[in-house]
């Protein structure tokens, strides 16, 4: 079953001679329960793609359908209710509010949801990310590695159609990277997570689904067995 | 470009936008400053003008002076003029009389006319023989007279002959009597009246040099000659007028005016640091780049102060026009609806005073508000800076307590209360324009009692219609300024605003990324803006109340005896203008969230 739909989807900045095509007709579809890696140079698209997918910049063209939902089609606090809802979202800087404990930073887009938290859910996902000692910290008082299982647990509080991860490991050194596409494996598989992550490591698309490639906006498949492809 | 510093007229014109709001508080504290300044300068300078026309010029009046002690007194370095004055029949109960008509007989030297310019020689020359006499242009018109004519006084003691040198303007006293008057000098007077020379009528009066200690000079003339301080009158009107009085009345009020302008230039300071503040946190990620490129800590303070002096190259003259043409304005009108109170106003004067103040507090004050912005820039981290993570924010200390309320009200109360240091700040800066408002709010008791009768309340039919111009006019300065104070906090709470929301966009933009929306993000910092409120108009009253109580037991209850009273009206209105102020606050914050590209805030 399709989850996400990409349809001829095309992103310009600037005019005239300052025109610049980030997507070039990108059509593309995710599957249930699916994990993709989009892997690309530095500023060959990607990052625009996933923005444009998470529903935080506008496509100049195409369409984006969520669970069937046509993204671009709803107005713009109806979109935002819907992001809420349906997609997660995963940064490099990890993007965590300051001012609210490790439990409270989970549980964020429930109550900006005004949803009473699952106990139980809560608990599983603290023990999942093994963040339950530290449920009361502040952002500030944890490591690089912990902040980004908070961003983690925050994307699956909500059981999204849909999370979004732009280099999730961007900013850990090699033993919390490890952690973390564990983690995200183990969504993938235990809850049956729709994952798209954007990576330049070659080492993390070993253990996705299936991996794309943009060059130049253009998106290729390149299929699930990558390594061979790639080599 | 020669130097880093060469940057700042470039970025000036960039930045255009975000600036805009600073220069605007440097031209609204420098027109302030100098446009209260000027308006006091000129008020004093046609009281003073006013008081020498209907009192004179002079500054002291000795009774009783002997003939050596008066040549003293003249010889003296301080006094510039003196001149002796005796009268007669000025009571016109004497017997005194031309043909019938009862005559005041003067006499006195002829410095009198410098000290006394409302008295006018209309035609011919001081009586400088014995036997001369000027008349009064009544008896001139009366009798048909012309200068060398002679005319008989009839005196209880037999008649005197006089030969007229010329003609005075008559006085109002004179005029309502229906009466005659006969001026001749001291020397003649003193041959006709030798006794006067020791009566209490007999006065000198004296006029010091300009830039004289007038206080100390009395004092020291009084100590070495003498003198019981009994036998001294002021000119109370023109030593009030030129802040030489010893009226302890006079003084307070001048106290009052001087704690006032302090409080509106410290205002101006607040107004300009919030602005600052605001347009630093906005240009974060400017100042990081700065740092990246190699710039110290010291130069971009440098740079941030250098800038602020640069706005200042045309706010100040600005500000300066601005309130010099307001002071000709409001010059000009005094002059049309009051002629009898303004008619002396300077006409298009500029006050030196007013622009030398206007300049200098308003380089004192944007030099001193733009200490805090410089450091905060200098300390922005280059790394995090560039990222567009702003470090202006204060740091969380503490988790919010979420659950009782929805989130976003708890993270907006948490934003304003979570740092006590941003609180206070935030909420002193609310309070200090109710602070003022309330101070100032004395001018309309001060009014209401000072022009008793004049109001348009007042039951008196026969008022006339300048007493009611006076009364709007007053009316109009006073509401006028406590309109301007109205705008500061306008300015104040616009600004506090803007500076927080600019210091945490960052966060906005993150919390639009995981699903918040622009409404939940509205009520968020309606939350914050709200604690300001409710903490700026606590502070504000708790402050504000006993600041009007002693300025009204000081300028209303030692002058009229009246019971102090809570200012029920002026709480009303600045409590209102200040809501007012916050909802209007929030527009163009929240314009600037709906606008806002997450992607380039979060800088994903």
């Amino acid at each position: 079953m399709d989850i996400m739909e990409v349809n001829d989807l095309c992103k310009t900045y600037g005019k005239g001679e300052a025109k610049v095509e980030a997507l070039r007709h990108v059509s593309f579809t995710l599957k249930k329960g699916e994990f993709a890696a989009v892997i690309g140079e530095s500023g060959s698209g990607k990052s625009t793609l996933l923005n444009c997918i998470g529903a935080l910049d506008e496509p100049t063209d195409g369409k984006i359908l969520i669970d069937g939902q046509d993204l671009f089609a709803m107005k713009e606090e109806e979109r935002t209710i819907f992001r809420r809802r349906n997609i997660g979202f995963i940064f490099q800087a990890f993007h965590l509010i300051p001012e609210l404990n490790v439990e409270q930073n989970i549980i964020f887009p429930l109550l900006l949801d005004y949803r009473k938290p699952d106990a139980g859910r809560v608990e599983e996902i603290l023990e999942v990310l093994g963040l339950r000692e530290r449920r009361g910290h502040l952002p500030g008082q944890l490591s690089g590695g912990q902040q980004q299982r908070v961003a983690i647990g925050r994307a699956l509080i909500t059981r999204p159609k849909l999370i979004l991860a732009d280099e999730p490991t961007g900013n850990l050194d090699r033993k919390n990277s490890q952690d973390v596409m564990e983690l995200l494996t183990k969504a993938s598989g235990q809850f049956q997570q729709t994952i798209l992550m954007i990576t330049h490591n070659p080492n993390l698309i070993t253990s996705v689904d299936r991996v794309m490639q943009v060059a130049d906006g253009s998106l290729t498949d390149l299929g699930g067995n990558v390594n061979e492809k790639l080599s | 470009m020669k130097n880093y510093l060469d940057l700042i007229p470039i970025s000036a014109k960039i930045h255009r936008r975000q600036t805009r709001m600073t220069r605007w508080c440097i031209v609204i504290s420098v027109f302030l400053i100098s446009a209260i300044f000027g308006m006091a300068d000129m008020f004093l300078r046609s009281q003073k003008n006013l008081a020498v026309m209907t009192d004179g010029a002079w500054h002291v009046m000795f009774r009783e002076l002997k003939e050596e002690e008066m040549a003293l007194l003249a010889a003296r370095p301080e006094v510039e003029t003196l001149t002796r004055y005796a009268a007669v029949n000025y009571a016109l109960d004497k017997g005194y009389e031309v043909e019938g008509v009862q005559t005041v007989l003067c006499g006195f030297d002829e410095t009198f006319f410098a000290l006394f310019p409302g008295a006018r020689l209309l035609e011919g020359t001081f009586p400088e023989e014995a036997g001369e006499a000027l008349v009064t242009e009544s008896m001139r018109d009366r009798k048909g007279l012309f200068v060398g004519d002679e005319v008989e006084v009839a005196t209880p003691d037999g008649s005197l002959p006089f030969r007229i040198s010329g003609f005075v303007q008559d006085t109002s006293m004179l005029l309502n009597a229906e009466a005659f008057g006969l001026f001749m000098n001291t020397g003649t007077f003193l041959s006709c009246f030798p006794d006067a020379a020791f009566s209490e009528d007999f006065v000198c009066y004296v006029a010091f040099a300009p830039q004289c200690r007038i206080q100390k000079a009395i004092g020291d003339i009084c100590g070495q000659m003498r003198i019981p301080k009994e036998k001294v009158s002021e000119n109370a009107k023109l030593m009030g007028s030129m802040m030489q009085s010893s009226d302890q009345y006079i003084w307070m009020l001048y106290m009052i005016a001087f704690i006032l302008a302090v409080l509106v230039a410290v205002s101006g300071m607040m107004m300009i640091l919030g602005s600052m503040n605001s347009s630093v946190a906005r240009r974060t990620e400017f100042f990081g780049m700065m740092r990246c490129l190699g710039a110290t800590g010291k130069q971009v303070r440098r740079y941030v102060r250098i800038e602020a002096l640069f706005w200042c190259l045309k706010a100040i003259p600005f500000g300066l026009f601005t309130s010099v043409v307001t002071v000709w304005g409001l010059c000009r009108m005094l002059q049309v609806l009051t002629p009898k109170w303004f008619s002396e106003m300077p006409g298009f004067a500029i006050s030196v005073p007013g622009v030398f103040f206007g300049i200098l507090i308003g380089l004192l004050t944007v030099l001193a508000a733009s200490r805090t912005p410089a450091r905060k820039a200098s300390e922005v981290p280059p790394l995090t800076a560039v990222s567009g993570n702003t470090d202006t924010v204060f740091a969380a200390k503490r988790a919010v307590h979420t659950g009782r309320m929805h989130v976003e009200t708890v993270l907006g109360l948490h934003h304003a209360a979570g740092s006590r240091k941003n609180l206070i700040l935030l909420t002193s800066s609310f309070a200090f324009s109710i602070i003022l408002f309330l101070g100032f709010g004395i001018g309309v008791d001060f009014m209401e009692h000072a022009l008793v009768g004049l109001s348009p309340d007042a039951s008196d039919a026969s008022m006339i219609g300048e007493a009611r111009a006076v009364y709007f006019t007053f009316a109009l300065f006073v509401y006028g300024f406590l309109a301007v104070i109205a705008l500061i906090a306008v300015f104040n709470v616009i600004n506090s605003t803007a500076m927080s929301v600019a210091a945490r966009m960052q966060q906005y933009g993150v919390m639009r990324a995981v699903g918040i929306s622009v409404r939940q993000l509205q009520v968020m910092i309606a939350a914050e803006i709200l604690t300001y409120l409710i903490g700026g108009l606590a502070e504000g009253i708790l402050f504000g109340l006993p600041l009007h109580y002693y300025l009204y037991r000081q300028a209303i209850s030692a002058r009229w005896g009246d019971a102090w009273h809570v200012p029920v009206a002026e709480c009303v209105v600045i409590v209102a203008v200040m809501i007012v102020s916050a909802v209007a606050a929030m527009a163009g914050p929240v314009r600037r969230i709906r606008d806002m590209s997450v992607v380039e805030t979060i800088g994903n």
